[in-house]
This record gives C-alpha cells, sequence and structure tokens, in this order.
C-alpha cells in the first residue's frame, strides 16, 4: 500500500521536476490573458490583485440531510451544518499577498437524540468546528509563483495541524502552466464511541500531492487537469460510528431504529489508505458573457471505492456588469467499499454500515447568482439540491459578500 | 469492456483535449478566454464547504480545494 503511494507520488514529482528544470529558454511570461493563481491549481484568476487591494469576503453556508427510514436502516442520519466563514484578503505587494481565513461550523446531527442514552456521546451530538488558516502567495520571476498555508482547526474531540506549498510555472510555447502542490494534516482524535465510552487518543496523518496543468486549447476554449494522490494513516474509522450485529433471537434493542433484534459494536476500518483522483475541466466561449464547462472526475482507493463524476456549467451574464448566472448539473456514482455491508451478523475484522461508504448515485441540480454593487463589491447566492439513490437527500445554500477596500 | 478498460478510456477522454494544445494561440487571439463567463473561480469559502459537504458524505475526496482528505473530523 504505501509502495503503491510512492510509486504514484514519484510520477507526480518527476512530471513536475521534468517540467520545471526545463531549460529557461523554455520558460516565458504568458501574454494576453490572466495569469494563474498562485494556488499550484494552475488556473487563471478572473483579476490579479494590485498592491495595496483588500477584501473581506463573509459567507453563511447551510446544509441539511434529511433522513425517513433511507441509507442506515438502524441509525438516524440526518444531519444540518452552518457555517459562517470569514477571509481577510491583501495584496500587499505585486509581488506579496496574504490571506487569513476564519471558519466555524455549527454541527446538529440526528446523533444528538440519543444523548438521553448515552450522555458522552461523541462530538457528532451537536458539534462545534472552528478553523483558521494563514495563506501568503508570491509571484516570482518568470511567471514562476509559489504559495504556502499554516491552518489550525478544532472540534469536540479532534484537533488538526495543517501545511500546504504549491508552486506554478508557464510552460513556454505551450500556453500552459503548470502546477505542484502538497498539503498535509496532522490529526489528533479523542475516541469516543457511540455509547460514550472513551477509548483514550488517536493520530491520523493525511499527505496529498497535486500535479496539474492549465492550457489554453484555442481562441475560445481552455481547460485544468490533475491527478491527486493522497496517502491516509492511523486512525480512520469514524469514532461513533457502529455496527449492528443482527442477532434474531435477541430482545429488541431500544437504542436502534424499529427496535431491531441486534447489538451494537464500534466500526471497524483499515489503518491506511491510498486515494488517488484524476480531475479535469474544461470551458467554452460562446458569446460575450457565455459560456459552458464540462468538468470531471475519476477516482480510486484501495478500500475498495472506485467513483465517477460528471459536471457540465452553464455561465450567463444575465446584466452586463450588474449581475451573473451559473446554473450546473453534477452526477456522481461511487462503488460500496470492500468492508461495507447493510447486514452483518458475525462481527469481522473490518465492518463499517457507513452510508457514505455504501455503492450510491446521485445527482445535483444547482445554481448561484452573482450581483456586482457600483462600489466594486460582489453578493452572491449559490443553491444546490442533491437527490441520492439511498433517500439521504441534500440542501445546500450559501451567501456571500464580498467587500473590497 | 471491462472496469479497467473503462476507467482507462475515460481518463483518455478527460485528457484528449490537451491534444489541442500542441498548437500555439497568439495573444491577439486570446480575447474571448479574458470574458468575464470564461474565469475559473476561485472562491476559496465556497470551495472549502463544498470540498467539505462531498468529501464528508461521499466515499472519495481529491480535485476540489487543497486536500484529499483529512484536516477535517468527516474524513
Amino acid at each position: 500500500m504505501l509502495l503503491r503511494f510512492l510509486r504514484v507520488f514519484a510520477l507526480l514529482v518527476i512530471v513536475a521536476l521534468l517540467v520545471i528544470a526545463a531549460p529557461p529558454g523554455l520558460v516565458v511570461a504568458q501574454s494576453g490573458t490572466s495569469s494563474p493563481e498562485a494556488d499550484g491549481s494552475g488556473e487563471p484568476n478572473s483579476a490579479e490583485p494590485q498592491a495595496g487591494d483588500r477584501s473581506l469576503t463573509t459567507r453563511l453556508s447551510f446544509y441539511n440531510n434529511g433522513d425517513s427510514g433511507d441509507g442506515n436502516p438502524f441509525l438516524d442520519e440526518s444531519l444540518t451544518v452552518v457555517e459562517p466563514v470569514f477571509i481577510f484578503d491583501h495584496q500587499v505587494t505585486d509581488a506579496f499577498g496574504y490571506a487569513i481565513d476564519i471558519h466555524y461550523d455549527y454541527v446538529s446531527s440526528a446523533s444528538i437524540d440519543r444523548l438521553s442514552d448515552f450522555p458522552e456521546q461523541s462530538g457528532a451530538s451537536a458539534d462545534n468546528y472552528i478553523g483558521t488558516k494563514l495563506s501568503g502567495r508570491w509571484n516570482l520571476s518568470d511567471g514562476w509563483k509559489a504559495g504556502g498555508s499554516f491552518s489550525v482547526s478544532g472540534e469536540y474531540d479532534y484537533k488538526s495541524i495543517g501545511f500546504g506549498g504549491n508552486i506554478s510555472r508557464p510552460v513556454a510555447g505551450q500556453d500552459a502552466t503548470i502546477g505542484l502542490s502538497i498539503h498535509g494534516y496532522f490529526d489528533d482524535l479523542s475516541i469516543i464511541r457511540y455509547n460514550g465510552e472513551q477509548d483514550g487518543n488517536e493520530a491520523r496523518t493525511s499527505v496529498s500531492t497535486t500535479a496539474s496543468w492549465y492550457q489554453v486549447l484555442t481562441p475560445d476554449l481552455h481547460g485544468s487537469f490533475g491527478v491527486t494522490a493522497t496517502f491516509q494513516d492511523g486512525f480512520l474509522s469514524t469514532p461513533y460510528n457502529a455496527v449492528v450485529i443482527e442477532d434474531p433471537l435477541a430482545p429488541p434493542n431500544p437504542n436502534l431504529d424499529n427496535n431491531a433484534l441486534g447489538f451494537e459494536t464500534a466500526e471497524v476500518l483499515p489503518d491506511a489508505r491510498v486515494r488517488t483522483a484524476f480531475f479535469g475541466r474544461v470551458r467554452g466561449f460562446v458569446s460575450t458573457g457565455r459560456a459552458w464547462e464540462l468538468g470531471g472526475r475519476i477516482y480510486s482507493d484501495d478500500w475498495g471505492i472506485t467513483s465517477f463524476s460528471f459536471e457540465p456549467r452553464w455561465y450567463q451574464t444575465v446584466i452586463e456588469s450588474k449581475l451573473d448566472a451559473m446554473v450546473r448539473y453534477r452526477f456522481y456514482s461511487q462503488t460500496a467499499a470492500d468492508d461495507y455491508g447493510e447486514h452483518f451478523f458475525v462481527p469481522e475484522q473490518f465492518m463499517t454500515q457507513d452510508s457514505d461508504l455504501a455503492e450510491l448515485n446521485s445527482n445535483t441540480i444547482g445554481g448561484r447568482l452573482i450581483w456586482h454593487l457600483d462600489d466594486g463589491d460582489h453578493i452572491s447566492l449559490g443553491l444546490d439540491h442533491v437527490l441520492r439513490s439511498d433517500g439521504l437527500d441534500q440542501i445546500l445554500a450559501t451567501c456571500s459578500w464580498e467587500h473590497s477596500f | 469492456m471491462c472496469r479497467k478498460s473503462q476507467v482507462i478510456l475515460i481518463v483518455l477522454l478527460l485528457l484528449s483535449p490537451l491534444a489541442a494544445g500542441c498548437s500555439t494561440v497568439e495573444y491577439y487571439e486570446k480575447q474571448n478566454l479574458q470574458d468575464a463567463a470564461m474565469q475559473f473561480e476561485g472562491d476559496p469559502s465556497e470551495v472549502h464547504f463544498q470540498a467539505k459537504v462531498y468529501y464528508s458524505m461521499e466515499g472519495s475526496a481529491g480535485g476540489i480545494g487543497d486536500s484529499g482528505g483529512g484536516g477535517c473530523g468527516c474524513y
């Protein structure tokens, strides 16, 4: 498993080095199009920030999924998340800028209902998450860009420190930008089981590296493509997740939906995971203020999950310089993890009944409206409705205001 | 067609537009690429939320935002 990750990682590094180490004569600054962001994605930004530019973005996001007996048949999986976000961005000089993000989540989950039975139940029962990230970006010579970030986040039963770095550069004669990024998260979890039992602390390490390629394809078409390889090691189960071992001879269990016959035990999943995702999107110009986009991702991991997503979008200026709109559709399909089972009758070495690791399809329909105010500020409204094959349908809504000063 | 062949085919389809990159587009031909509707958005707060929701409610990760996993109790 580790060898597989190292092979993927080595391949990414070799590809990046081949481009980064290309002869200087092949490196030219792009002209006639926006410069890429310094986030390693290589994708262009709509407007390159100028020295002295500052902005404050305030966003409120809302997520909800109900449970009318779908998904895991033994547990209520309804969930609501409210997330305010504040982002301060300052372009200090032409060559340097930084941003400070602060995220807060209020999470209300159905498992709060179980507090009456298990008062010490975990942070999944009405949780508060707070996270902050400091990131810097540098414009280097010959179109090279670099960035770095440091983040800290915490919850009731969880602490995380994250580091990130990225670099990108234009590729001569190719109308392209290549980028490489790496991010690591070092997490510490307090293991609080579904029944409130405390099981000490465990660590989890996640390292992701992404190689990306932005390419001008024709005068009316450009795209971005990439591959992300992730290696996770440590405690990868969800501490409060339980698996129901069914026993027809057992008395009705009042802690389970429908008083099912059986008993609960902790979810157990492997302590390492290698994940690989290929992704890309192309956007085409139709006419002034109108464009289409096709995006997609193919994912595979060594837990047995493979997934595919396909996402077409349409961008339209409704009122010139005032109102822009975007509509999107997303199809998503995944296979089940090897250790997923809807029913268990005997304990197994690895076992989960997490609906998110089951075979599922989803269809998302949504969009966004952006109002451009006279003073350069923006107000954005987004709404997505996710229809899942397991019935755990979801609503995502966001509202944000970007104030420049 | 076996699943491995399907994945390879889809990867090739995703990468096929890169072939067009072999011919350089001159700077004076890039006016349409500068249209507001052609800009890849990079709103970090929206990407953060989208990534967190998708990653926590689906079995896969990567390709959205800067993380392929970790940094959140939901992974």
